[in-house]
C-alpha cells in the first residue's frame, strides 16, 4: 500500500495533497480476484472454460491492463467484476467485502463499454446525471459533480449534445465521464479505444493516463493490443484460454516472459532450446558462453531472446555463424531473419545503418547481450 | 468469440419482472390455452342439442370425420369429409404454386430497382395488405359476376365457382408471397449476379442456378405464409365459391354453427393444426421466428 | 470500345413483364371497386354513368353506423391494452434466458403462423369452457389476445435496434429495474408503442373471422355486418362501402409514410 502511494505520487504532476484526499475518498479498496472460474456452453453444446482458476490482486489506484487474444477470458473477467456475468466458483473482494454476490447496481464499480452505450435519447449532461440520480444526492451536488467530471474529460462545451451529434472520440469521453461521475472504487474499461483510428487512439491513451492520475481510481483496462497494454498499464495481466499466464510491469513482462506464449504475444522473440552446462548454452545451432549465473544449469532449457538483444557483425558475446534469409528495412531499424546451421530461425533487430553491409545469403556472425536473455518455464 | 450465453439473449433487463406478469397471463397463456382446449374438445362428446360439449372422453369426433356408418351399420371411409380435406389441400397447393410463379419474379424485379423505386414499389405491394379482405374479395365479386366486367368481355360467369375461390385466394395472398421473397432478394449482393453474367451465363441460368437458390429462405417463408392460411380460408370460399364445393374453413364454421357438432369442428381444427405443423417443419422454420 | 453495363434487369428473363403484370393484377380490382362506387346504375355490376348518389345514402344506414361504433369501441381500447401488454411481454421475455426465452418467443409468434380459424375456434372453445358469455367484454378480450402477437413485433424490432449495452450500462450506474424501465426502456420505445397501437387498431377493426366466432347477438362488428351484406350479392351500397374500405386505409398509409419520411429527413438534417 505504501509502495503504491509512492508510485502514484512520483508519477503524477498534480499536488500530492489532492491525491491524498482522493485516497481517503476511495477508502483504499484493493480488488481481489480469488480462484475465479466460469464455464458456459458454446452454440454446439460443448463446454467452454472462459475463466479457469484465475487469481489476481489489484492494488487500489493502479492502472491494470488485462491483455490477451480474443476468447482468452479477459472480457469475461471484466464483466464478472461488473456483475453482468455470474462466476461459477471463487470470490471477488473489494476492500475486504465480497462483491460477487451483489447485483451490478449495488457494486461500487462502473464500466465504460466498448460501444460506449450512451443513452441515445439523453444529452451528455443527462447521461452523466443519470448515474448520480440513482444515489441519494442533492440536486446542487449532482450539478457540481457533473460539471467537475465534464471538465476532467474536457467536454464542457458539448454538454448539451446528444450522442448522435458527437464524434466517436467525444462519445468515448462522455462514456468515461458518466462512469467516473459516481466516483467508483474501480473503473472497468472494455476495449474502449478499439473503435478509434490510430491517431485518436494515441491521443486518448494520453488522456486516460492523465485522468487516471487526476482521479486516483483503480482502472482495469481490457485490450488485445499489446502496444496499448504496455503504454497504459502500471501492471499487465496476460491471459490465454481462460488462464492467467503472467502478471507484471510492462518491463517485467517484456524482458522476462514466463512462457513461450507471453514471449510471443508481447513483442517478437526468438526461442532457443538446448542444454546449459557450466554457463554455456548449446542448442538450435548456436553456442552462447558467459551466461549469467542465475541461469539454471541442469539439463534442457528454453531461452528467450528479443530481437534487439542480438547484434550482427560485431558485439559482446558470439553465438556462432548464421545465414541471412530475409532483410526488412523499416526506416528507423533493420529487421533480419536469419537461420542457424541447424535450420532454426532467429529474429534480429539492428540499426538501419547495417543495410549496406548485409545481403541475403551472406553468412555473418551473430552476437548477443547475455544480460537480456530470458529463461522460459 | 464473445463470452455470452449461447442463445441470442435479448439485451439485458428492461425492467422489473412484475410488469410482465399480466403480460404473461394474457399474452402467453391465452395464446397457448385456446390451442390446448381445441385439442381437448376434439376428444369430448357432443353436447345436448348440439351446443357445446359434454366432458366425457370419446373418439366419436374423429370417427365421424374419417368414417361414416350407413343404415346397415357398415362402416366405410367418410368420403365426403375426406373429399373436402383433399380439395382444400389441392386448392391451397395450387394457390401457392401460382403465387410462387408470379411472386418470385415480381420480388426479384423489385429488388433489382433503384433504392427509391424499390421503396415505392414495396409500398404499392403493401397497400392491398392493409385493405380489408372483405373489400378485396368483393372486388372479385364485382368482376366475376353475371354482367360484371369479365362477363361483359366474353368470359363465362365465374362467380360462385371454384375458379372464383381460386382467383380470390391467389389475389389475397400474392403480397404475402412477394414480401418475404423480396426481403431475401434485397439482401442479395448484385455483384454476384454481375460476376455470373461476366462469366458468360445466360439469363435463365443465372436466375435458376444463382438467384433462386440464394433467396430460398425467403421462398420457404413465402410458401408457409401462403399455404397455411390458404388451407384454413373461410371468407373467399364463402363469398366467391358460393358454398357449392366446401372447404375445411367453411366446414369448421358449419360445425360450430348450423351443424352444431363442436367436437367434430375441433377435430377438423386439430387436423388443420397438424397439417400446419407439417408445413412449418417442411419449410424449416426452426423457432417460429417471424421478424 | 465503350464498356456496356455488363448486365441489367432486362437480362433476367421474364421478371420485368411478370412484375408489372402482377402490380396491374393487384390494382385492377381495386380501381374497379373505386370506379363502380360512382356507378349511377342500380345494377351494381354494369356501368350506367357517373354519380355520387350512393355515397350520400351511406350515412342513413343506421346498422352500418352502429356496427362501425361497435368496432371502434373495441378497436381503440384493444389497441392501447395490446400495446401495453406487448411491452410487458418484451420486458418479461428479455429477462428470460435460453430455452425458456425461445419457448416464450415461439408462443408469442405462434398465432402469426397458424390459420386464423384455428385460433378463433380455440378462443370460442376456451370461453365456453370457462363459461364466459359472448358479449362485449369477451369480444374485447379475444381481440386483445389476437392483437398482442402483432403488437409485439414493432416493439421487439425496435429493441433490437439498440446497442444492447445501454440497459447494462443503466444497471451499472445504479438504476433499479423499475428505473431502467421508466427512464430508459419506455422513453426509447415510444415510437414503437405508437406503431404497435396503430397496428393493433387496424387489425382489430379489420378482423372478421375471430369476431364471427366470438361475437354474440349484441356485438355485430363492422366486418361482420359487411360480410352479411356481401352474402346477399353485389349492390350499389356495398360498392360504396367497399370503396371506403379501400380509400381510408390507403390514405392513412400514405399519410403515415410521408410523415415518417419527413421526420427522418428532419432528423438527418439536425444531426449533420
Amino acid at each position: 500500500m505504501v509502495k503504491q502511494c509512492v508510485t502514484v505520487l512520483s508519477r503524477n504532476d498534480i499536488s500530492s495533497q489532492k491525491v491524498g484526499l482522493m485516497q481517503q475518498d476511495l477508502g483504499w479498496a484493493d480488488l481481489q480476484i480469488n480462484e475465479v472460474s466460469k464455464s458456459f456452453r458454446d452454440p454446439k453444446g460443448a463446454e467452454v472454460r472462459a475463466l479457469d482458476g484465475v487469481s489476481l490482486s489489484i492494488p487500489a489506484g493502479e492502472f491494470t491492463v488485462l491483455l490477451g487474444p480474443s476468447g482468452c477470458g479477459k472480457t469475461t473477467l471484466l464483466r464478472s467484476i461488473a456483475g453482468f456475468e455470474k462466476i461459477d466458483s471463487g470470490h471477488l473482494n473489494l476492500g475486504g467485502n465480497r462483491i460477487d454476490l451483489l447485483p451490478p447496481h449495488k457494486r461500487p464499480v462502473n464500466t465504460v463499454f466498448q460501444s460506449y452505450a450512451l443513452f441515445p435519447h439523453m444529452s451528455v449532461i443527462q447521461n452523466i446525471a443519470f448515474g448520480l440520480e440513482n444515489e441519494k444526492i442533492a440536486k446542487s451536488e449532482v450539478k457540481a459533480r457533473v460539471d467537475e467530471v465534464l471538465e476532467l474529460v474536457k467536454l464542457t462545451e458539448l454538454a448539451d449534445r446528444k450522442p448522435s451529434q458527437m464524434s466517436g472520440g467525444q462519445q468515448q469521453r462522455a462514456a468515461l465521464a458518466r462512469a467516473l461521475a459516481k466516483k467508483p472504487k474501480v473503473l472497468l474499461l472494455d476495449e474502449p479505444l478499439a473503435a478509434l483510428d490510430l491517431k485518436l487512439r494515441k491521443a486518448m491513451q494520453f488522456e486516460l493516463k492523465r485522468i487516471h492520475r487526476a482521479t486516483g481510481t483503480t482502472f482495469v483496462f481490457v485490450t488485445h493490443d499489446q502496444n496499448e497494454a504496455m503504454a497504459l498499464g502500471d501492471r499487465i495481466a496476460v491471459f490465454n484460454q481462460g488462464k492467467l499466464q503472467q502478471v507484471g510491469t510492462p518491463f517485467e513482462i517484456y524482458t522476462a516472459p514466463s512462457s513461450e506464449f507471453v514471449a510471443n504475444f508481447i513483442g517478437e522473440s526468438t526461442v532457443l532450446q538446448g542444454k546449459i552446462t557450466e554457463q554455456i548454452f548449446q542448442g538450435d545451432g548456436l553456442r552462447i558462453a558467459n551466461l549469467n549465473q542465475n541461469m539454471s544449469s541442469n539439463g534442457s532449457v528454453k531461452l528467450m531472446v528479443r530481437p534487439e538483444a542480438f547484434t550482427l557483425i560485431e558485439g559482446e558475446t558470439s553465438c556462432g555463424n548464421v545465414e541471412i534469409k530475409e532483410i526488412i528495412f523499416t526506416g528507423d531499424s533493420l529487421e533480419t531473419l536469419l537461420v542457424t546451421h541447424s535450420g532454426h530461425e532467429v529474429k534480429v533487430k539492428t540499426g538501419a545503418m547495417l543495410l549496406n553491409q548485409l545481403n541475403v545469403g551472406d553468412s555473418v556472425e551473430l552476437f548477443v547481450d547475455v544480460n537480456q536473455i530470458g529463461q522460459l518455464a | 468469440m464473445k463470452p455470452r450465453s449461447t442463445t441470442e439473449k435479448e439485451p439485458g433487463i428492461y425492467g422489473p419482472g412484475l410488469v410482465s406478469l399480466p403480460a404473461y397471463i394474457t399474452g402467453i397463456l391465452l395464446v397457448g390455452l385456446p390451442l390446448i382446449v381445441v385439442i381437448v374438445f376434439s376428444f369430448l362428446q357432443r353436447g345436448e342439442f348440439g351446443s357445446g360439449v359434454i366432458h366425457k372422453f370419446t373418439l366419436d369426433a374423429y370417427r365421424t370425420v374419417f368414417y361414416e356408418t350407413d343404415l346397415m351399420g357398415n362402416q366405410s371411409l367418410n368420403f365426403s369429409f375426406l373429399k373436402i380435406i383433399l380439395r382444400s389441400i389441392l386448392l391451397a397447393f395450387t394457390v401457392t404454386i401460382i403465387c410462387l410463379i408470379v411472386g418470385i419474379p415480381t420480388a426479384i424485379w423489385i429488388a433489382l430497382q433503384k433504392k427509391t423505386t424499390q421503396r415505392i414499389l414495396i409500398v404499392l405491394v403493401t397497400i392491398p395488405f392493409w385493405i380489408n379482405v372483405l373489400a378485396r374479395t368483393y372486388a372479385w365479386m364485382l368482376l366475376l359476376a353475371d354482367g360484371g366486367l369479365f362477363n361483359q368481355f366474353g368470359a363465362p360467369v365465374l362467380l360462385y365457382t371454384s375458379w372464383a375461390t381460386f382467383i380470390g385466394l391467389t389475389y389475397a395472398f400474392l403480397p404475402f408471397m412477394v414480401l418475404p421473397i423480396y426481403a431475401s432478394a434485397e439482401k442479395l449482393d448484385k455483384n454476384i449476379l454481375e460476376a455470373a453474367f461476366d462469366l458468360g451465363a445466360s439469363g435463365w441460368r443465372v436466375l435458376i442456378r444463382i438467384v433462386i437458390p440464394m433467396i430460398r429462405f425467403g421462398i420457404f417463408a413465402g410458401i408457409a405464409i401462403v399455404f397455411i392460411p390458404a388451407l384454413g380460408a373461410y371468407v373467399q370460399p364463402s363469398l366467391l365459391g358460393g358454398n357449392k364445393s366446401m372447404l375445411i374453413g367453411s366446414l369448421i364454421n358449419d360445425q360450430f354453427g348450423e351443424s352444431r357438432n363442436w367436437p367434430v369442428g375441433s377435430a377438423l381444427a386439430v387436423l388443420l393444426l397438424a397439417m400446419t405443423g407439417v408445413i412449418l417443419l417442411a419449410t424449416r422454420r426452426r423457432k417460429l421466428e417471424f421478424v | 470500345m465503350t464498356k456496356q453495363k455488363s448486365w441489367s434487369v432486362s437480362h433476367l428473363p421474364l421478371i420485368k413483364p411478370i412484375g408489372i403484370a402482377s402490380l396491374l393484377f393487384l390494382y385492377l380490382p381495386l380501381f374497379t371497386v373505386l370506379i363502380f362506387s360512382f356507378n349511377r346504375s342500380e345494377d351494381a355490376t354494369t356501368w350506367g354513368g357517373f354519380s355520387t348518389r350512393w355515397y350520400s345514402t351511406i350515412l342513413d344506414n343506421t346498422d352500418l353506423i352502429r356496427s362501425a361504433k361497435v368496432s371502434l369501441s373495441i378497436a381503440i381500447p384493444c389497441a392501447i391494452i395490446a400495446a401495453l401488454i406487448a411491452t410487458g411481454l418484451a420486458v418479461g421475455i428479455g429477462r428470460a434466458t435460453g430455452k425458456v426465452q425461445n419457448f416464450l418467443r415461439a408462443l408469442v409468434n405462434a398465432p402469426l403462423v397458424l390459420p386464423e380459424i384455428v385460433t378463433a375456434v380455440g378462443t370460442l372453445a376456451l370461453f365456453s369452457l370457462v363459461g364466459l358469455p359472448l358479449r362485449y367484454s369477451s369480444l374485447l378480450f379475444a381481440h386483445i389476445v389476437m392483437c398482442v402477437p402483432f403488437a409485439f413485433l414493432p416493439i421487439r424490432s425496435r429493441l433490437r435496434d439498440f446497442d444492447e449495452n445501454i440497459f447494462e450500462a443503466a444497471r451499472d450506474l445504479g438504476a433499479s429495474s423499475t428505473r431502467v424501465m421508466m427512464k430508459i426502456t419506455v422513453p426509447l420505445l415510444v415510437p414503437a408503442l405508437l406503431s404497435s397501437g396503430l397496428l393493433s387498431f387496424i387489425i382489430s377493426m379489420d378482423d372478421f373471422l375471430t369476431s364471427l366466432f366470438v361475437s354474440g347477438p349484441e356485438t355485430t362488428t363492422l366486418p361482420i355486418y359487411i360480410f352479411g351484406l356481401l352474402k346477399l350479392g353485389a349492390s350499389p351500397e356495398v360498392n360504396v362501402i367497399a370503396a371506403l374500405l379501400l380509400i381510408i386505409p390507403t390514405l392513412g398509409l400514405l399519410v403515415g409514410i410521408t410523415w415518417t419520411a419527413t421526420r427522418r429527413r428532419s432528423n438527418e438534417a439536425r444531426n449533420k
